[in-house]
């Protein structure tokens, strides 16, 4: 595994353990979370950060 | 690897994890409300704020700035305002500029009805009973009413000074 690899596949992770988190605010409380972060933006930069992970992992990137 | 990167690549962990948990604590110190009152402030320049979402349609209005008030060019006009704990009374103070129209101002409730009040005079407090109020995705829906605005050609303004008092 690369530095690289390693550092954004942190970086993912701890972006989805958060995400999730909010989640599950959002969902418990509607209006709490989505006031101030939009969760709909931050779950397509995930989606992002997944394809950037998987270019890393081939070695595209 | 050498143990120089293997510890930077642990800070940079650390690091991600730290963020996300001062996003966490951040939207859960934002949420804890003890006041009794909470007390929001309308801006006319600025309609979606993160408690307020309003006055809209926004083409309804004509800001102007350096009088600090807005024309009403058609109605209806809404507001959402956000009941972040239950409150039991919600009061509405401001001021309007109009002639002899009739305005009224309605707090959406349980059954989508409208529980209406008329605005007085220029400067007015009015208050509502939220019992009944409808509360989506835990917002209160307002709505501004003057059914005789297409009638006349005299203008109705709105002053930059509405306060929106919520009570428990």
């Amino acid at each position: 595994m690369t530095k690289r690899y390693i550092i954004v596949k942190d970086f993912f992770e701890a972006a989805l353990g958060t995400w999730v988190i909010l989640l599950i605010f959002e969902l418990a409380r509607p209006g709490m979370v989505q006031r101030f972060i939009n969760l709909e933006y931050w779950f397509y930069a995930l989606l992002i950060l997944f394809i950037c992970l998987f270019a890393c992992r081939s070695k595209i990137l | 690897m050498t143990i120089k990167r293997k510890s930077f690549i642990k800070v940079l962990r650390y690091i991600w994890w730290l963020i996300g948990l001062i996003i966490i604590l951040f939207i859960i110190g934002q949420n804890i409300i003890t006041e009794r009152v909470i007390n929001y402030q309308v801006d006319l320049a600025d309609s979606i704020r993160p408690d307020l979402t309003g006055w809209y349609p926004e083409s309804r209005l004509a800001y102007n700035p350096s009088l600090d008030q807005a024309q009403l060019l058609a109605e209806p006009l809404y507001i959402q305002i956000y009941r972040p704990v239950d409150f039991e009374t919600l009061s509405i103070e401001g001021s309007m500029i109009f002639e002899n129209q009739n305005i009224r101002l309605g707090l959406k409730q349980n059954d989508n009805s409208w529980q209406w009040q008329t605005i007085p005079s220029h400067d007015f407090l009015i208050q509502f009973d939220l019992t009944n109020a409808k509360n989506y995705r835990n917002k209160l829906e307002l709505i501004l009413s003057i059914p005789d605005l297409h009638n006349t050609t005299s203008t109705v303004d709105i002053l930059n000074n509405w306060q929106i008092i919520l009570e428990r």
